[in-house]
């Protein structure tokens, strides 16, 4: 689900005064104008604040200040792109997703199966029963 | 956005290994569903993260811990009368407290690999069911 994203470039815009299907947008600003969010129709933009931007022909796009802000990204940092549906999610490659990976690691080298692994949840089942409602049930 | 309560196997696997549960896991994390559970199951996931056996070292466990409180929401366990009143609805008693945990938190669904669980709750789906659910939501919208 990772991706490496190169070099980010490229322009957008935002604001209720544009229209996504309603013909090209004017993109002959030299500097990105962020006027505000975008409500679109599609899927997650519905419920979110949205830009309209531009991809270049080598697939390079800018995100805007404020997403970037939101994201916590300071200068270069790799972001993550997951596609959802007919959605594109970009977030911020954290800490967690280093943790995750080590104990995926771990765990693989243990040699631990799946199948044992729930025979672990089971016992833990037991005892989590028998700690919280033991007295209670008999 | 769907809301689903999981089990303890669910979140354990989506933790350790990669897979349909780790990508429910991911997808909570993105926001486009909703994961709950309660105090027993995270008492069931701490339990296994910390058997030696894992090989899991140091602040490991917690870390992980704390990684599904950030995408979880825990809801406090069903009262001990409730559970007890239960007995018989399910062959393992101790999956009582998922049951009533499960009934009680509104989830339209119950997220479990056990198979003994879903021949008996019809609201309990396999993992890949509820991924399925999330991107057709998605794809709905």
């Amino acid at each position: 689900m990772c991706a490496q994203i190169p070099e980010l470039s490229a322009s957008w815009r935002g604001g209720a005064s544009r229209e996504p299907r309603g013909g090209p947008p004017d993109w002959t600003q030299p500097e990105p104008v962020f006027d505000g969010p975008f409500k679109s129709k599609d899927s997650l933009c519905a419920v979110v604040e949205s830009y309209i931007g531009k991809v270049s022909s080598a697939g390079q796009l800018t995100l805007p200040k404020r997403i970037r802000k939101a994201l916590g990204l300071k200068g270069s940092e790799y972001v993550e792109v997951a596609l959802l549906g007919k959605a594109v999610v970009i977030r911020r490659l954290r800490e967690e997703d280093e943790l995750l990976d080590t104990l995926r690691r771990k765990v693989k080298k243990s040699g631990l199966t799946r199948a044992r692994v729930r025979e672990l949840v089971d016992e833990a089942g037991r005892k989590a029963w028998k700690k919280r409602y033991g007295q209670a049930a008999r | 956005m769907a809301r689903f309560f999981v089990d303890a196997n669910t979140l354990v696997s989506g933790l350790l290994f990669e897979g349909n549960e780790s990508l429910l896991l991911d997808l909570a994390r993105l926001g486009v569903c909703e994961l709950v559970t309660n105090e027993y199951v995270r008492e069931e996931v701490r339990d296994v993260l910390s058997r030696p056996r894992l090989g899991l070292s140091g602040v490991e466990p917690e870390g992980a811990m704390a990684l599904l409180a950030r995408w979880v929401t825990i809801e406090r366990d069903p009262p001990p009368g409730l559970v007890v009143a239960a007995r018989g609805r399910l062959p393992d008693e101790d999956d009582l407290p998922v049951l009533i945990g499960f009934e009680r938190s509104g989830c339209e669904f119950l997220v479990t690999g056990d198979r003994d669980f879903r021949e008996r709750v019809p609201k309990a789906i396999t993992t890949r069911a509820a991924i399925r659910r999330v991107f057709s939501d998605l794809e709905s919208d």
